[in-house]
């Protein structure tokens, strides 16, 4: 028991000394809660419905509108209007999220602003909704368009269904007052589980090459081949540079024989495997530029796995392929709204497969996507190689030693 | 000993006033000294002395607080000009574990500015002269400490350096390493014309190798100069070198303060008490007497020539728990 007690002494002593590790052992996962709770406490979940309303855009859509007050249009216009006051009182009722409307005026950009992840339901009412005069028979049609696969859309059908169902009851006493025809964009309600896991483990095939970079240049460090090779008239980026390739090669060979092996057992891809992979190619570059942030930091094979771990709980946790998350847009570019979380190459990349994987996105529908990614390539890339000319070169400015 | 052929006036390397602290601990303070070509310097010091800071300042991986390193007469010199010009072999065994002989070599070599070819060229010379050929196409970590240790010093030799700084090469190496080591780097500075500066706790393999010796202490250089200069300039040239049965530090005091009687100068350190003398040895009869009257039983008395071993005890005594009167 004594010779226990020693041994549990001298694993103590070491924990306390080395003070990084225990931090984040000890911290990590209350950080975490604390975040979650910042973001999530109160904000609400924002679903975005892009409306196409053919008989606002056409009077003679509705010509058998039956109400003798009203043009077919206006009050066609109006029904439409109340269900999405009747969608925001839901909302407002339920507390946690809502709604924000767009119109489009046609299916072609409906469906574009689905692919590019833009909106996440599309509801169409190709006919008027509300048939004829309130007591009369007949059932009206909607179509809702979406990623069938997507939890938003799910979510969103539903509660839209039932809003529109319980709106046009009071005015027709078919049953159902009106038929929904839910139309999955792409193959995504041909999935089968398989297919629809198969963009979540690219993507988990992709951000484990943060540890294996960051491990293979922590051991060179441990091994003191790095400082050799700094000692060498060879600049940082050079350097970081030719070990991040080699790492880059292995993620890319890997993305490709994960396809291989997915399209082997019947994986079906509505859009470009080619285009999948170029962006995975990128994101795979973003992940070893990560990689050498986290080993510039870490420089021991211990504190590397520790922080690596933290750093794939934040990408996965935080980019919305698993779980929901705020939409937190700190400015705008080009039109297009940037999250705070937009930094993290998940995001991208979740977003990216499934567009072109599973909606059929052409490369112009993911070119944000891979544009970020190959910009946070880049910038981790400079930042993991200015943190070694800060740290592990020999004497000289940090600029002239990463240069 | 090895023939030392005229000192060489150049001065590759100088560094004057050099400070360096870390934290509360002064490392190395106010050092200068100038490197020659064609020249072996040893440095010498106890553990903690400064010297692997020292070496590091030079080498330009750490940055004096004060002072100036100037190498071919350019103060403080960049990175790119320090790695052309220096060749550093580290105290750990740094080599690619995974690599072989000839391709960690060769791939160092590239690193400096080598074509493939050359660089395989100079791989196979190295492999040669360290005796490792045998091994070339052998990973790294199949090779024995020793083997692995010359391959680390070669490495450091892949660009023929100017200047090439060694910190303690010899530990781990068997004594016929040791052998292939020493005419490695006396072969460097006498045919080559390269500095070369080691730092070791070899005092034999210090005055036997080195042209000069710079001994420090606690970051201070305490003296500098040829072997025999410093056996000259610190004591007579011979010693009474006395060893007792007991270790017990009362016993120890209280023999060194009979012995005092006799006036000759004296350090002490654990159970050896040396005392300067003179060719005739005629110290050894009263040294015995005293300690037969102290009650201090002695297992080895004997007559001897100073050694730089014995400079630098008596220069570190105060530092190394010894007692210098």
């Amino acid at each position: 028991m004594k010779r226990f007690f020693a041994i549990v002494g001298m694993a103590v002593k070491q924990k306390l000394r080395d003070r990084l590790a225990l931090s984040l052992a000890l911290l990590t996962a209350p950080l975490f809660v604390v975040f979650y709770w910042v973001l999530f406490n109160d904000t609400e979940r924002v679903y975005r419905v892009d409306v196409l309303d053919l008989c606002a855009m056409s009077a003679a859509s509705c010509q058998n509108l039956a109400l003798p007050m009203q043009s077919g249009k206006d009050a066609n216009t109006a029904h439409v209007q109340n269900i999405r006051k009747a969608l925001a009182q839901v909302s407002r009722e339920q507390g946690g999220f809502e709604f924000k409307f767009n119109d489009v005026s046609s299916l072609s950009e409906a469906k574009s602003n689905l692919r590019k992840g833009v909106t996440d339901v599309v509801v169409f009412f190709s006919t008027p909704l509300i048939t004829g005069p309130t007591g009369q028979s007949g059932a009206s049609a909607v179509e809702l368009f979406g990623d069938v696969s997507s939890a938003n859309y799910q979510f969103c059908a539903m509660i839209i269904e039932r809003v529109i169902t319980g709106y046009a009851s009071r005015f027709q006493n078919a049953t159902p007052p009106v038929i929904f025809r839910r139309q999955a964009l792409g193959v995504s309600d041909q999935k089968t589980p398989f297919e629809a896991y198969v963009p979540g483990l690219l993507v988990f095939a992709v951000i484990m090459l943060i540890f294996s970079s960051a491990m293979s240049v922590v051991k060179e460090i441990e091994a003191g081949t790095f400082a050799r090779m700094a000692m060498a008239p060879v600049s940082t980026v050079q350097l970081v540079g030719g070990l991040s390739l080699v790492q880059l090669v292995v993620g890319i060979l890997s993305v490709i024989l994960t396809f291989m092996t997915a399209s082997l057992l019947q994986f079906k891809s509505e859009g470009s495997i080619v285009v999948a992979m170029v962006v995975a190619a990128i994101a795979c570059a973003a992940s070893v530029g990560i990689g050498m942030v986290v080993a510039a930091v870490a420089k021991t094979q211990s504190r590397a796995f520790l922080i690596s771990s933290i750093v794939m709980f934040l990408l996965v946790l935080f980019s919305g392929i698993i779980f929901p998350r705020p939409e937190l847009t700190v400015f705008y570019l080009g039109g297009h709204p940037v999250d705070l979380f937009d930094v993290l190459p998940t995001t991208h990349l979740g977003n990216a497969l499934n567009k072109v994987l599973s909606l059929g996105a052409p490369a112009s529908d993911v070119w944000f996507e891979m544009s970020v990614l190959s910009v946070i390539a880049l910038s981790s890339f400079l930042l993991g190689s200015l943190l070694f000319a800060r740290s592990g070169k020999p004497a000289a400015t940090t600029w002239e030693g990463m240069l | 000993m090895i023939d030392r052929q005229t000192e060489s006036t150049q001065a590759p390397l100088r560094v004057q006033q050099i400070s360096r602290t870390f934290g509360e601990l002064l490392a190395v303070r106010h050092f200068s000294i100038t490197i020659k070509s064609g020249e072996l310097l040893s440095l010498l010091g106890p553990n903690g002395a400064g010297k692997t800071t020292l070496i590091r300042m030079l080498t330009g991986i750490l940055r004096p607080d004060q002072g100036e390193v100037i190498l071919d007469d350019t103060s403080q010199p960049g990175r790119r000009e320090i790695s052309r010009r220096i060749g550093y072999c580290p105290q750990r065994i740094i080599v690619w574990m995974d690599l072989t002989c000839l391709e960690q070599l060769t791939f160092a070599g590239e690193l400096y500015g080598l074509s493939h070819r050359d660089a395989r060229s100079r791989a196979m010379e190295l492999l040669e002269i360290f005796n490792l050929s045998p091994k070339k196409n052998a990973l790294a970590k199949t090779l024995s400490g020793g083997m692995q240790r010359r391959l680390s010093v070669a490495l450091a030799m892949v660009h023929k350096p100017a200047i090439l700084v060694l910190d303690e090469p010899e530990a781990g190496l068997d004594p016929q390493s040791r052998v292939l080591i020493r005419n490695v780097l006396h072969s460097l500075c006498r045919s080559d014309n390269t500095a070369v500066v080691l730092s070791t706790h070899d005092m034999a393999e210090a005055e036997l190798l080195s042209d000069r010796v710079a001994i420090m202490n606690r970051g201070m250089l305490l003296a500098e100069g040829t072997p025999e200069a410093l056996i000259a300039e610190n004591g007579s040239a011979y010693l009474v070198e006395m060893r007792l049965t007991t270790a017990v530090p009362a016993d120890i005091e209280r023999l060194t303060h009979a012995l005092g009687r006799l006036g000759a100068k004296m350090v002490a350190k654990d159970n050896t008490i040396i005392l300067d003398s003179d060719a005739s040895g005629a110290l050894v009869r009263p040294v015995r007497t005293i300690a037969a009257a102290e009650n201090v039983a002695i297992t080895e008395l004997r007559h001897r020539k100073r050694t730089l071993e014995d400079v630098f005890l008596s220069l570190t005594a105060g530092s190394m728990g010894g007692v210098a009167k």
